[in-house]
C-alpha cells in the first residue's frame, strides 16, 4: 500500500546521500558547542532533583491554598453577618 | 537497575555530548537551543536508573532523551505561535536556522523531522527501531518517512548541482 511512498534509489544514489550526510557531520560549525564540564552538571542535576523533591513536598500546600482562602473569606463572612446587628447597636 | 556514578557519567558525557550537540544543532539550527539541551538531556541521564547500560546503550539512550527534549519544544513552540496567532491575527515568521556553509544550507531546507531521521540513520548509524524509539515514531512508518527524506534530500542536491547525476 505504501510502496508507491517508497523510492527506489539506486547504490549510487545511497551513496552519494551518505558522502553528503559524511561531509555534513564532518562540516565545520559557525557555532561552538558552549557545554558546562561534567562535574558543574552533576551539581546541576543534584539541585534540580533538590528542588523537584521540594516541589513534590510542597504541591499539597499549594493546591490547598486557593480553598484555605476562601474559607477564610467565608468564616470572615459569617462572623460580619452575626455581629452586624452587635455593631450596629454600639454605633447608634 | 541503580544510577550512573560519577566517573561513568563523566566518561559518557565527554564521549557524547559533542555528538549530541552536533545533532540537535543539526536539526534545529540553532546553537543555543541546542546548549540547553545537551545540558537538560544529561541531567535526566544522571537521575536515570541506567547504571548496568553498555557505552552504545547509552549513547542511544541519552540521544532518545534529547530527542524527546526536542519534541517537547516544537510542542510548546508550536502551541505559542498558535495563540500568538491568534492573538495578532497574523501568522509568525518563521525562525531562519543559523547556518553558515552550503553543505548545512542545503539540509536545512529539509523539515526538522527529515533532518533528525537522516542524521540518526546515517551520522549515527541508527537501526529503524532505535530511531522509531529515539523520534517516538512507529516503526512501521521509519521506512516510509526515511524514504521520503532521502528522496527530499536527492531531489535538492540534484537541484543545486551538488550530484553528479539528475
Amino acid at each position: 500500500m505504501v510502496e508507491w511512498l517508497l523510492r527506489t534509489m539506486s547504490a549510487d544514489e545511497e551513496h552519494e546521500i551518505a558522502a553528503f550526510m559524511s561531509r555534513l557531520a564532518t562540516a565545520s560549525t559557525r557555532h561552538a558547542p558552549r557545554l558546562p564540564a561534567a562535574d558543574v552538571l552533576l551539581v546541576k542535576a543534584q539541585m534540580l532533583e533538590r528542588w523537584e523533591a521540594e516541589r513534590r513536598v510542597e504541591a499539597p500546600l499549594d493546591i490547598m491554598e486557593p480553598f484555605q482562602i476562601g474559607a477564610g473569606l467565608i468564616a470572615a463572612g459569617i462572623l460580619l453577618f452575626w455581629s452586624l446587628p452587635a455593631l450596629l447597636r454600639v454605633i447608634s | 537497575m541503580a544510577r550512573l556514578d560519577e566517573r561513568t557519567f563523566a566518561a559518557c558525557y565527554q564521549h557524547n555530548s559533542r555528538a549530541l550537540w552536533s545533532y540537535l544543532y543539526r536539526v534545529t539550527g540553532r546553537a543555543a537551543d541546542a546548549d540547553d539541551i545537551v545540558q537538560e538531556a544529561f541531567c535526566r541521564l544522571l537521575q536515570a536508573e541506567v547504571g548496568g547500560l553498555a557505552d552504545e546503550q547509552l549513547r542511544r539512550y541519552v540521544f532518545r532523551i534529547g530527542s524527546n527534549l526536542l519534541a517537547d519544544r516544537w510542542r510548546r513552540a508550536t502551541q505559542e505561535a498558535s495563540w500568538l496567532d491568534r492573538l495578532r491575527g497574523t501568522t509568525e515568521a518563521h525562525v531562519e536556522p543559523e547556518y553558515d556553509d552550503s553543505v548545512s544550507r542545503e539540509f536545512a531546507v529539509l523539515k526538522p523531522r527529515e533532518r533528525a531521521l537522516l542524521w540518526l540513520a546515517y551520522v549515527e548509524g541508527q537501526s529503524h527501531e532505535e530511531i522509531a524509539n529515539a523520534l517516538g515514531l512507529s516503526r512501521g512508518s521509519i521506512k516510509v518517512l526515511l524514504s521520503r527524506a532521502r528522496g527530499r534530500l536527492r531531489d535538492l542536491l540534484v537541484a543545486k548541482g551538488l550530484t553528479a547525476r539528475a
